[in-house]
């Protein structure tokens, strides 16, 4: 029972772009039909028309709040934050340009 | 001797009377991973030299105070971790070539209970990476053999943890589950595996797959270990939100229990002709076991199990391609392109399921099934005290038999998707072996009833003893 446009190699390169995944042609083209066959099987839930629950959540908590408090026994130095950066400098970490000087 | 001679009780009985020294028990383990490592694969990174620095420090302890045993209740115990634990200063790497060199700067909280509890961790265990498969199979770093069949899997996703212990070269491992990868792994090793009640662990430092499915649980021969090492592990974290903060009770004291008049459901949709007839025997004869015990069985039926593989395959990849965005290739880890595939699949199917136009038809859908699963259990727990299933349809497969399609790998986990999904705890118990291959026995029980699941493992231990049968390959390997 098929209930959805066929994933095309189109749809893969936009969800590659939403997901900064960069694929390759190669890669657009050979994850198609596998991204297809999965939205197939997953498409069953369409059988279930109407949901009179509210969704529910994993956990019986509610509203559980972060205590506050100056001390952090747990935090990170700056150093240690840093530690496993590919490039950092003077204590913060290096990220590739986002606007060029035109 | 190895480690499957053992368990934390005989350990601590021998470090209390002076036959046995944390030196002892670390040099066993040790001699264990040097025979089986290159025939099993189960540890990405063994940690040898720290083990017996620290086994030779609680020498000392014990020596000066022995009253340390009653302090720490995995004093001098040698455990194995699921690689997804971060570890400070110890390599983590999650079984991806991505964070291949990823060094934390801080232990996930689980980890510092190990540590304050006085185990000594004698490596990180090998697992698909970022916990998607249920093989072993997807790890950037080779696949883990199953030590009973090393042409088979051990299954995953925490593969390393279940062949470590099963194989003495750990005598517990922590792993994680999210749609069985305790409990798959568990079955096939024949040992037994937790997936406790979500929040009942912290997963903070534990690296995230889905959110609100993760639970962190572990490996163990035996239900009393098993029980014991919940105790340690379990209870409320500042830092993980979603942690039931009550203090767990002493699971491994109350195991013996008159199990008389308990009801336990057995429901039809995990009892179809997909599985295998063997298995189905074994479940039998656990049934047997637990009557005589003067233990109900009933039928029942659990009609939303059909919709369970599909609500987990859009809500689990919607919410693990949130939690991998975070991996920018800036702050820690390589790029983004050093994914393997299946992690590529699962991204893009979550960010397919949460993209506008996408969302209200999959992603919305699922969490209201989600809803319809969690109370059909919740209404099942009001007439059953737990619920008895296979963990697995078919034996431990070949290594490779799945592995080409993804949605064969899938159907492992039709049995023990619901339990994540919904939230409860579940069991896998040694049910004994078809033609030398491991086969598991599932209970669910209600949310927290941890130690009801203990209670009945312990009884079906206690009669038939399956542990006891060791890996025949180990027996080449030395």
């Amino acid at each position: 029972m098929k209930s959805h446009d066929t994933i095309t190699p189109e749809q893969i390169k936009h969800l590659g772009t939403l997901s900064r995944l960069f694929l390759t042609d190669q890669e657009i083209t050979s994850f198609a039909p596998e991204i297809e066959s999965i939205v197939s099987a997953v498409d069953k839930l369409k059988e279930i028309k109407e949901v009179t629950h509210a969704a529910t959540f994993a956990t019986a908590l509610t509203n559980v709040a972060f205590v506050d408090d100056a001390t952090n026994a747990r935090g990170l130095t700056q150093d240690q934050a840093v530690s496993n950066a590919t490039k950092s400098k003077d204590g913060l970490f290096q990220v590739p340009a986002v606007l060029s000087s035109k | 001797m190895t480690l499957r001679d053992y368990s934390i009780a005989t350990i601590h009985q021998g470090y209390r009377d002076g036959s046995l020294t944390p030196s002892d028990v670390v040099k066993t383990a040790i001699d264990t991973i040097t025979a089986t490592e290159p025939h099993l694969n189960a540890y990405i990174t063994t940690l040898e030299n720290e083990a017996v620095a620290q086994a030779k420090n609680q020498d000392k302890t014990l020596k000066q105070n022995p009253d340390i045993l009653s302090k720490q209740p995995l004093f001098g115990i040698p455990v194995g971790l699921k690689d997804i634990y971060s570890t400070a200063g110890i390599r983590t790497t999650a079984g991806s070539q991505l964070l291949s060199e990823y060094i934390p700067p801080y232990n996930a909280t689980v980890v510092e209970r190990y540590i304050q509890a006085g185990a000594i961790i004698l490596g990180k265990n090998n697992l698909d990476a970022w916990a998607h498969g249920s093989s072993g199979e997807n790890s950037d770093h080779g696949p883990t053999k199953n030590p009973y069949d090393p042409s088979r899997v051990p299954g995953g996703s925490s593969s390393g943890s279940a062949t470590s212990v099963a194989a003495g070269s750990a005598l517990v491992s922590g792993g994680t589950d999210t749609g069985g990868s305790i409990r798959l792994p568990a079955s096939y090793c024949n040992i037994v595996g937790i997936k406790p009640t979500y929040g009942r662990v912290s997963r903070y430092g534990v690296i995230a797959m889905a959110s609100s499915l993760d639970t962190v649980g572990h490996f163990s021969k035996t239900i009393e270990d098993n029980a014991r090492v919940l105790s340690v592990t379990a209870g409320g974290d500042r830092y993980d939100a979603t942690s039931w903060p009550e203090k767990p009770p002493a699971y491994h004291q109350h195991l013996e229990a008159d199990l008389k008049g308990k009801t336990i459901g057995i429901p039809k949709e995990f009892y179809t002709s997909d599985v295998d007839p063997a298995i189905l025997a074994k479940i039998e004869e656990i049934r047997s076991v637990l009557e005589k015990k003067g233990v109900t069985f009933k039928q029942m039926s659990l009609p939303n199990t059909e919709y369970g593989l599909s609500c987990y395959y859009v809500i689990c990849p919607a919410e693990l391609s949130s939690n991998l965005a975070r991996f920018d290739g800036i702050r820690f880890g390589k790029n983004r392109d050093t994914f393997g595939p299946e992690a590529k699949r699962r991204i893009m199917i979550g960010t397919h399921v949460l993209s506008t136009g996408y969302a209200d038809e999959y992603y919305k859908k699922a969490i209201e099934v989600r809803a319809l699963i969690k109370q059909e259990y919740q209404d099942a727990f009001t007439t059953y005290d737990a619920i008895m299933t296979p963990v697995s349809a078919s034996l431990p497969f070949q290594l490779g038999e799945r592995s080409e399609d993804p949605i064969q790998m899938y159907l492992s986990d039709l049995m023990t998707i619901p339990t994540n999904i919904a939230g409860i705890p579940a069991i896998s118990v040694p049910a004994g072996l078809v033609n030398n291959l491991p086969v598991g026995v599932q209970f669910m029980g209600n949310m927290f009833d941890e130690q009801l699941l203990y209670q009945i493992g312990y009884a079906v231990e206690q009669e038939t003893w399956y542990y006891e049968v060791a890996p025949k390959a180990l027996a080449d390997l030395s």
